[in-house]
């Protein structure tokens, strides 16, 4: 059966190198992706390769193409992804400002006689 | 992975490895004005006339706002470097070392042990250690599964391996952990999982 259709990942890679054509075989195996053990440590080794992979954006890709997401789908993630970053920025300004200590004006903005 | 993939390119043009950390280090006062703890009643009394205030650093408050520095060094002391794959791990160079091949899908978890000459050695997966149906997609299945492997690689006398995993299955850290406790030295774990990003379109979405 010849797939006529093929899908091209419209939602565009976060973080790292961009996903190409034989990436497999442009990398020599076991230097990417790869993680010392030490001490036979293998919890703190799988912990530091899932972080990595993790904050290299690759999980996310893992985990979006197990199944296909449809258009509609693909709108709404990115949606939200760009509502939480919105709400994530404001909260930080705001705990930043409340978590600020020796203050030189106790009450800023009110007027004080 | 970038940074330590440029660092790999550059050791191993000039032959050596550099290891560098990052120190990103940020100081910020805080600054104080006189002119904040007035009132706008007091300001109209002089006339209207709003001068800047003398800008100063209040003492106290030295250390306020500095950053904890990001150091990647004992991360980076983790990651292969060029010479890893020419070391000696318990007498034999780490790219003639065994590999074990572990494929945690979602419902199995499959062992293949291949040494240097991509012969296999031993094999094995849930199924053939017991567990059918329900039970292969379960931790205590994939590290049995790690666990008959390493007492069959301890039979033969092998006793260092480095690991390639496959997929984000349960049995993905738990094999690897019964490796371990049958005794098998494991060198490095690497990820080989396919980034089907470009590729055919995926399945249809699970109707629940």
């Amino acid at each position: 059966m010849v797939r006529q259709f093929t899908w091209r990942g419209t939602i565009s890679q976060p973080f790292a190198i961009k996903l190409f054509k034989g990436i497999w075989n442009s990398h020599p195996r076991f230097a990417t992706r790869t993680v010392m053990v030490q001490n036979n440590d293998v919890d703190g080794a799988f912990g530091l390769l899932n972080r990595l992979m993790d904050s290299e954006g690759m999980l996310k890709i893992i985990r979006r193409t197990q199944f296909y997401q449809k258009p509609y789908m693909q709108r709404k993630t990115l949606s939200m992804e760009a509502s939480t970053a919105i709400f994530n920025e404001d909260m930080n300004r705001k705990m930043k400002f409340l978590v600020r200590k020796n203050r030189p004006d106790k009450h800023p903005g009110q007027v004080t006689s | 992975m970038s940074l330590r993939r440029l660092v790999s390119d550059l050791g191993r043009m000039c032959l050596q490895t550099a290891s560098q950390s990052m120190e990103i280090q940020q100081n910020r006062a805080i600054h104080a004005s006189i002119r904040a703890a007035d009132s706008i009643r007091d300001a109209h009394r002089q006339g209207t006339r709003i001068g800047t205030g003398q800008v100063e650093t209040m003492e106290g408050t030295t250390g306020a706002g500095i950053q904890t520095a990001v150091n990647t060094s004992s991360i980076d002391a983790r990651l292969p470097t060029a010479e890893t794959l020419k070391q000696q791990f318990d007498g034999v160079a780490y790219h003639e070392l065994p590999l074990v091949y572990i494929r945690a899908s979602k419902n199995n978890t499959l062992v293949t042990v291949m040494d240097n000459k991509n012969e296999v050695i031993t094999s094995t997966s849930c199924r053939l250690e017991g567990f059918k149906n329900a039970r292969k997609k379960t931790t205590i299945a994939g590290q049995t599964t790690g666990v008959a492997a390493g007492q069959r690689l301890v039979r033969r006398g092998i006793r260092t391996v480095r690991v390639q995993v496959k997929g984000l299955g349960p049995g993905r850290m738990t094999c690897v952990k019964g490796l371990t406790v049958a005794g098998v030295h494991v060198v490095s774990i690497s990820d080989h999982t396919p980034l089907c990003e470009l590729g055919p379109r995926p399945r249809k979405i699970r109707r629940i």
